[in-house]
């Protein structure tokens, strides 16, 4: 059998349906990294956690939003909530918003996380402060579905600064910028509400790299890297 | 479970995001639920820097329809015209762009800039067509995309005087809001200390007098003390009744302050209870209107009414086009305005015919001063020629042409007069100085019924002057049984109506196949469109087609259309199309006009095409087709 087999035992196995599902999504070929930003199709997301600890706290919810043909698509986006056995503490409940009950009666944790792999396809990913988000999911799918995710990732935490360094000086959090460029984000900790904040932010900083001369995903990777080099 | 996710299934915290902003602008805040999911289902945001050009002619057919969600887009002028930068209109969210090309299915033709980081909503113009089946308000919002873009013309206006803006939305509330002062009352039998009192204590300067059922029945002003109280003797335990001016004129209080300030300069009064189904629920006071705008009407009429002399008079001339002038640069509307000076032009006129009347003995004969053409119609724009006359009929024994000759050397002074006051002579002798025009109220029956059965070319000019008169003063009696005469006769002879909606077919709208507009040239080969001859004068000669025929007495051309109309069985929507864009033409001819000097005038129903920002232009262009609507109208009415 598959790599995912002997795994299997310490999970709630996947229906034939899913297991065909996330055998179709490991074996798409990487996205093209080299052709012209307007023209590749970007998946934004922020998660909702139990917490901010990368060991303990689990995932609760992922919202998703497309950017493509240099718009982000409002008809195009993905918004679940992963059942939980417990609710998450008072406290974190009302960060994010997610009551007890849509916790625990949330969508079956694979069949939420295949739904998510389904909607990403190979498409690069999207994030402010993305190593929290990338780190959140990839644990979840590990979990669930025996897998991590290989599709890029952009971090917009260091893709702004290197983009508009006149503007840099100050701005820690997504908050920061997004104020800066008068974005409204009327639900702050809804996972689709800053999903698309920060896919406007997105936009931004797309059509400034368009002037600077960064035409695809490859250099906007480059810029990331060279960013978070300086900042080391 | 999920397996079969459809990742392009719209979500709902998304469609959120967008239908709570578009519920803040029309249309989309008075188009139901669904219909806005709909659109919201489809929209895409997108990003644009100051400086890009959004959509352009470049584009084609536009691709989709443009909300801006923030920023500011402007619409530039197009290439090779200077426009001031006042004359370019800035988008700001929740306006659309282009309604227009949409709805043509052309390309836009100035492009649109963002002139601000930007970010736009995009509905794929596919599925705004499909709105257009599904939402009867957003078909609206497009086809009467008229009413919007006159609305945002207006706003151009007072942004050139940038703080009227404030007293123009408060000069549109009605009264309800703006006096929320309890009315200050008391009943008949009030004494006057205690009533005097009480305006003393409440310090307002009037006090309504109120029966038992609240309903207004007097009032009583603090200027009124001194000579029907102090100088009368009057005990302070008289009654209230006694002093108190009967029936006050009082005003609904869903009028608005424009109206308010209308009756107080009409009836040269300075307190009007505001009231609700007849009952007192507050007053509104000459002050509290000058609270909202600079010059007052009711100043003005009192120069008026007081001018005791020529001078004098002519000094309330001015004032009147200074008056004109500034409320036009607020921004207000031409239907208001047009009102507002014909008011003060009739009492003007009405105040020189008294002026005059003092040296002239008219006793024995009954006479109605009379107006034509648009002051007939209460359409004067700033400063028109006279066109007046008299009818007059003369009590037993006295002779008609001993009484002509009375009245003519009247009439003649009142016309040196006017002139005098900023109403120029009229060249064409249309005044009732001329001994053609001050006729009886048989001898002008007998007049018009030659003109209606007798049509030849001149006939016809004749009746579309005279046929829109109107009495200014004098015993209107005469003008009213010279309307019922004149209602009589037209509706009945299908011959002179065919010939009058054929007169009104004669001139085109100057809508070019090609090119925008069909213009005409100058001396210096400059082209315009004359505002007058063919675009005003296409929506006048209608309207008085249709209100000969279906026997209405209104003058006005607004009011002729929507009287008319509703028995023509027009829609609704046409008919506010129709007097929209009338108003529009106006409210052009009055800028032209306004912003013109003396020497200019002979030309100042000229416009320039390419001078107009491209909104006026574009709402020129659709008003010209109100007026062919009207026109082909008529055709298939009248078979022509």
């Amino acid at each position: 059998m598959s790599w995912w087999s002997d795994l299997a035992g310490r999970r709630p196995p996947l229906s034939s349906a899913q297991t065909a599902a996330l055998k179709a999504f490991v074996s798409m070929p990487a996205c093209d990294q080299t052709i012209e930003i307007e023209a590749q199709r970007f998946v934004v997301v922020d998660v909702e956690s139990t917490g901010l600890n990368l060991s303990t706290d689990r995932l609760i919810a992922i919202g998703a939003v497309t950017v493509s043909n240099g718009a982000i698509q409002l008809d195009q986006g993905l918004d679940v909530v992963l059942q939980q056995a417990a609710p998450s503490a008072v406290d974190n409940i009302l960060i994010h918003g997610i009551d007890g009950t849509t916790q625990t009666t949330g969508k079956d944790p694979a069949g939420a996380l295949l739904e998510f792999l389904a909607f990403i396809g190979n498409s690069p990913l999207v994030a402010y402060h993305a190593p929290f988000d990338r780190s959140m999911i990839n644990k979840a799918t590990k979990t669930y579905l025996g897998m991590t995710l290989n599709n890029p990732w952009l971090d917009l935490a260091f893709i702004a600064p290197a983009l508009l360094p006149e503007m840099a000086k100050g701005k820690q959090g997504l908050d920061d910028w997004t104020r800066a460029f008068e974005i409204v984000n009327t639900n702050r900790h809804n996972a689709v509400a800053d999903a698309l904040a920060t896919a406007q932010l997105l936009l931004v900083l797309i059509s400034r790299a368009n002037q600077e001369n960064a035409v695809s995903l490859r250099d906007l990777i480059k810029l990331e890297k060279a960013q978070q080099w300086l900042t080391r | 479970m999920s397996d079969q996710s459809s990742p392009a299934h719209p979500v709902e915290s998304l469609l959120n995001s967008a239908m709570a902003f578009l519920k803040h602008y029309p249309p989309f805040d008075e188009m139901d639920e669904a219909n806005l999911r709909y659109l919201c289902g489809h929209l895409s945001l997108a990003y644009y820097p100051t400086g890009t050009e959004i959509l352009t002619s470049g584009h084609g057919l536009p691709p989709y329809l443009y909300i801006v969600q923030r920023g500011a887009v402007q619409l530039r002028p197009s290439a090779g015209y200077h426009v001031s930068g006042a004359n370019v209109l800035a988008l700001g969210p929740g306006e659309c762009f282009s309604v227009y090309a949409l709805m043509e299915q052309r390309a836009v033709g100035s492009p649109y800039t963002a002139v601000a980081d930007t970010f736009c909503y995009r509905l794929p113009a596919k599925i705004y067509a499909e709105l257009l089946h599904r939402s009867q308000r957003f078909q609206e919002f497009s086809t009467h995309y008229l009413r919007s873009l006159l609305r945002d013309s207006r706003r151009l206006i007072q942004m050139h005087s940038a703080s009227a803006a404030a007293e123009q939305h408060a000069m549109n509330k009605n009264l309800c809001e703006l006096s929320a002062r309890t009315p200050i009352a008391c009943a008949a039998d009030t004494s006057l200390e205690e009533a005097l009192r009480r305006m003393h204590q409440a310090r307002v300067g009037s006090i309504v007098v109120i029966n038992a059922d609240n309903e207004p029945i007097g009032i009583f002003s603090r200027s009124d003390v001194l000579d029907r109280v102090t100088l009368a003797r009057r005990a302070l335990t008289d009654p209230i009744s006694i002093v108190m001016t009967p029936k006050p004129v009082t005003i609904g209080g869903e009028a608005t302050a424009y109206d308010a300030a209308l009756l107080i300069a009409t009836h040269g009064i300075r307190h009007l209870p505001i009231t609700d189904n007849g009952k007192l629920i507050g007053v509104v006071t000459e002050r509290d209107l000058f609270a909202l705008q600079r010059v007052s009407a009711r100043g003005i009429n009192r120069t008026i009414t007081q001018a005791g002399n020529a001078d004098a008079l002519e000094q309330a001339g001015r004032d009147v086009q200074t008056f004109a002038r500034t409320l036009f640069s607020q921004g207000v509307s031409a239907e208001q305005l047009t009102n507002l000076i014909t008011t003060l032009n009739d009492a003007l006129s009405q105040r020189a015919v008294v002026l005059v009347q003092k040296d002239h003995d008219l006793r024995g004969i009954s006479w109605c001063w009379l107006t034509f053409g648009s002051e007939g119609r209460q359409e004067q724009t700033v400063s028109t020629d006279q066109d007046n006359g008299l009818v007059f009929s003369v009590g037993a024994g006295v002779d008609v042409e001993q009484a002509r000759a009375r009245l003519l050397a009247f009439a003649q002074a009142v016309n040196a007069q006017l002139d005098r006051c900023g109403f120029p002579l009229c060249l064409g002798q249309i005044m009732a100085g001329n001994p053609r025009w001050c006729l009886s109220l048989n001898e002008w029956q007998a007049q018009f019924a030659d003109w209606v059965n007798n049509t030849n070319p001149e006939a016809l000019l004749n009746s579309v002057i005279f046929f829109d008169f109107r009495a200014l003063t004098g015993d209107e009696g005469l003008a009213i049984a010279l309307r019922e005469y004149l209602n009589q006769l037209v509706p009945d002879n299908t011959r002179f109506l065919r010939q009058l909606a054929q007169y009104a077919l004669e001139v085109k709208p100057p809508l070019g196949l090609i090119r925008d507009f069909v213009t005409e040239e100058t001396e210096d080969k400059s082209s315009f469109i004359d505002l007058k001859k063919s675009a005003g004068r296409l929506f006048v000669d209608a309207a008085r087609v249709m209100a000969l025929g279906t026997g209405i007495t209104a003058t006005n051309t607004a009011s002729r259309i929507r009287a008319a109309g509703g028995l023509l069985k027009m829609s609704e929507a046409d008919i506010g199309s129709a007097v929209d864009a009338f108003f529009f033409i106006q409210q052009l001819r009055l800028r032209s006009q306004l912003s013109s000097d003396e020497a200019e005038r002979a030309v100042a129903n000229r416009i320039v095409p390419e001078t107009l920002n491209e909104i006026d232009r574009r709402i020129l262009k659709e008003s010209l087709r109100q007026a062919r609507k009207l026109q082909s109208r008529l055709q298939l009415d009248y078979q022509l």
